[in-house]
């Protein structure tokens, strides 16, 4: 009969057609061998010989291969392990047939490859059991492979998103002045993926910043959280922002963005050179060290706040510990990695290996590379593996910081608007409205070296506006405020007369020009009402005590001068301002 | 010739594979007479050449092919003459030789009553 | 690392973690709160047996406390052997949980 395949289903029902390669150079054999496979349901092959076995295998690549052991022209062995090679990474099963009975010849069929034999005489209910097997572990390795490939590129995949978000945040990170003159640190160009973050910045009115994150997690997870801090604090950080506004815009930013259980451990310190001092706030990190090179011992400072991003604002408290800090004095901040490091007994690092260290380095320039030697050591890998991140200041004189913060210093009151002038009328829809307070404020902040001042400015134009807006344009008398009662009626009559208002204005005019190292800002509120007899007022003292009358003299105190002018609508004041180094 | 079939082939056995074979039983025994009948003729060459390792082989694969067709005295025998061969001589086997082809004669006539 | 939890008569809920306390304890702990019959009046986690913690099983009572009412929960963290302790008082999560 011709080699038509029977597809004659079998007393279980349906199963895979296998294509099945038989090699036996025995002419009768052969035939009895391909009837019963055909009958199975499967497509057969056959080959006389070794030879012969290798060539079809090669153009049709059956799943399972049934080989006589002994043949002429390459024998069953060596066929074996042709097909094997060819078959590479997929599993081909070879069963061997043989009338060979001896132990060291049944080894050798293992030995070649095969993963079973079949004797003869052939006995087709052995035969069709082993075919069964067999065509499942196929089937269980395929989908083994399969499996090993999609987790292959699954994990490719994940490495090229990691490296896509590492140009993302390197684009967005800023170098800061880490290369500082006074600032030591180790840290990995993968670090963000180990949720840690180094930041530190020059601050405009002197002085540095300086930030350690670690982040929980690890990966995109835990390095997504740093760039929103980073862009935070450095932004913050050249508009002279203090560092207690710092933190609470990034907790308030990490609170919102990152789920609940992620959070970071921080800590942040203003550097004053001048004042030879650090402001120190700690969350969540473990102890901060504070060389002292005097006297050669180690302080710690320790967490005294909930980590960032764990508590709204209304919950986080940012108050710091101030550290007195004399030339030459240090301060370490490290992410758990330093202090983790395992051996290969499992002991970690630890804080007491660190003090040693710092113990029997009598050169305090050499300790941050001793305690970097000592960590590599210990943990036992080389230079592939360095994910520490430390960082080392030195306390140190600005001067010592030479051409670095010379050159940044010239730049920092460069750009943004220091010449100018404006003048913004309120007119009656908009008294009644809109406040037009923090729109001042906002603009006089965006000129540069201005900002440390903006708690004196918002007072001066707060106090000149509801002067003008109340007493000026709606009329109200001060007198009222003068008791608690008083106090509550004058303000239920200010709406009142607020909500009624359809004629009057308030008109600003604020100048700014810029002087050596700061400049003169002055501002003139000039309402549209009657005035009033400034000139004898002045000459009485004004009650600093009771609800009213506090405002114009403390004015007066912040500025140079405080002037009305006639009729007693228009009042001027000239504010100078310095950079406070 | 012997008057029970039983002892050259188990009939069986044979019948069994005559339903496995179906309408190829015919042409598997004509290909299992005229096959064993050149390999008895190797087989032959073999011992008068003394050629121990040919022996071997050929009377490895019609040990096989006899087992496969029911032939178990066949079998047997072929296996006396592949153990011959590998142990090197051929001391002994123009004996089991002729054995072996009065056996082949009986079971040939046996197998072609069956088809 | 194992989770045992009990509802007490009182209504609170005793989650017990032994062994290492760390990401693969995510599910268990997880479930331990959130498969219950009735919502407890309280939480007890207690560490007596608990070896290690780390930055994950903070994140995990951070969401446990999420879990039950934030600001208006009630969860103490008893029995800690002081290596626990240690990590709990750097994080300051006294103000947020009850230590005891």
């Amino acid at each position: 009969m011709d080699t038509v395949a029977l597809t004659v289903a079998s007393s279980e029902g349906p199963q895979e057609v296998l294509r099945i390669l038989i090699a036996d150079d025995n002419d009768s054999d052969r035939l009895i061998l391909q009837t019963i496979v055909r009958k199975e349901g499967h497509t057969v092959y056959t080959a006389r010989d070794g030879q012969e076995a290798i060539d079809i295998f090669r153009e049709q690549s059956p799943d399972i291969v049934l080989l006589d052991a002994l043949m002429p022209n390459v024998d069953g062995f060596q066929a074996a392990r042709t097909i094997k090679a060819l078959a590479g990474d997929d599993l081909v099963p070879i069963i061997f047939l043989t009338s060979l009975r001896d132990a060291t010849s049944l080894a050798d069929c293992l030995a070649a490859g095969g993963l079973d034999f079949l004797s003869k005489p052939y006995n087709r209910i052995i035969l069709q059991a082993k075919i069964k097997a067999f065509a499942s572990m196929r089937r269980l390795h395929e989908t083994v492979q399969r499996q090993r490939d999609e987790i292959s590129l699954h994990n490719d995949r994940l490495i090229h998103e990691q490296e896509v978000a590492k140009q993302v945040f390197d684009n967005i990170a800023h170098p800061g002045c880490i290369d500082a003159p006074n600032i030591k640190y180790l840290l990995s160009p993968m670090a963000v993926f180990n949720g840690d973050l180094v930041l530190a910045s020059r601050k405009p009115s002197g002085g540095m910043y300086v930030f350690l994150g670690d982040f929980t997690g690890h990966g995109l997870p835990a390095a997504i959280g740093a760039m929103p801090v980073s862009e935070i604090f450095y932004g913050m950080a050249q508009k002279g922002f203090s560092l207690q506004d710092i933190l609470r815009e990034i907790n308030k930013k990490l609170k919102r963005i990152l789920p609940v259980g992620v959070f970071c451990c921080a800590c942040m310190y203003d550097l004053s050179f001048r004042k030879r001092s650090a402001e120190v706030w700690i969350g969540g990190l473990p102890d901060v060290l504070v060389y002292r090179k005097g006297n050669r011992t180690i302080e710690n400072l320790k967490s005294r706040h909930l980590p960032l991003g764990v508590v709204d604002n209304d919950r986080f408290k940012n108050e710091t510990t101030v550290i007195q800090l004399d030339f030459g004095d240090k301060i370490y901040l490290w992410s758990d990695g330093i202090i983790e490091a395992t051996n290969d007994q499992g002991e970690m690092f630890g804080e007491d290996r660190v003090r040693d260290v710092i113990a029997s380095t009598p050169d305090a320039e050499a300790i941050f590379s001793a305690i970097e030697a000592a960590v590599e050591k210990h943990a036992g890998r080389g230079e592939q593996d360095d994910d520490y991140t430390m960082v080392e200041v030195t306390m140190v004189n600005e001067e010592d910081m030479g051409e670095y913060f010379a050159d940044r210093g010239k730049s920092f009151l460069a750009g943004g608007p220091k010449d100018w002038s404006m003048t913004y009328e309120l007119r009656p829809q908009t008294l009644r409205e809109f406040n037009p307070l923090p729109l001042i404020t906002h603009l006089l902040m965006e000129v540069p070296g201005l900002r440390p001042h903006s708690g004196k400015i918002y007072t001066i134009l707060s106090e000149l506006y509801s002067n003008a807006l109340e007493h000026g344009v709606l009329g109200l008398h001060s007198e009222l405020k003068a008791s608690a009662d008083g106090f509550a009626r004058y303000y239920m009559e200010r709406t009142k007369k607020l909500s009624d208002l359809y004629e009057g204005s308030v008109k600003f005019y604020v100048d700014h020009h810029p002087v050596k190292d700061g400049g003169v800002l002055t501002i003139l509120v000039e309402d549209t009402g009657p005035g009033f007899d400034f000139k004898s007022k002045e000459q009485v003292s004004h009650k600093t005590e009771g609800y009213s009358g506090r405002g114009i003299p403390l004015i007066r105190t912040m500025c140079r001068s405080v002037r009305y002018l006639e009729p007693g609508n228009k009042v001027e004041v000239v504010f100078d301002w310095h950079v406070d180094v | 010739m012997s008057t029970n079939p039983e002892r050259h082939v188990d009939v069986g056995a044979l019948q069994d594979l005559k339903d496995i074979m179906e309408g190829e039983f015919k042409t598997l025994i004509d290909t299992f007479i005229s096959d064993s009948s050149s390999k008895l003729e190797e087989l032959a060459a073999a011992v008068a050449t003394n050629d121990a390792d040919a022996l071997r082989k050929v009377a490895h694969s019609l040990k096989g092919s006899s087992s496969n067709i029911c032939a178990g005295e066949l079998s047997e025998l072929a296996r006396q003459l592949e153990f011959m061969g590998k142990e090197g001589s051929t001391q002994g086997s123009i004996d089991i030789l002729q054995r072996m082809r009065d056996e082949f004669a009986t079971v040939a006539s046996i197998l072609q009553e069956h088809v | 690392m194992a989770i045992w939890s009990t509802e007490a008569s009182s209504g609170e809920l005793t989650i017990k973690i032994q062994g290492r306390f760390d990401f693969s304890a995510h599910q268990e702990f997880r479930d331990a709160y959130e498969k219950v019959s009735e919502e407890p009046k309280g939480y007890i986690v207690d560490m007596k047996e608990t070896t290690y913690l780390d930055s994950s099983a903070l994140g995990m009572l951070l969401l446990l406390r999420d879990h039950a009412g934030g600001d208006n929960s009630h969860i103490e963290i008893v029995n800690c052997n002081p290596d626990v302790k240690k990590i709990l008082t750097i994080s300051n999560f006294e103000q947020l949980f009850t230590i005891r």
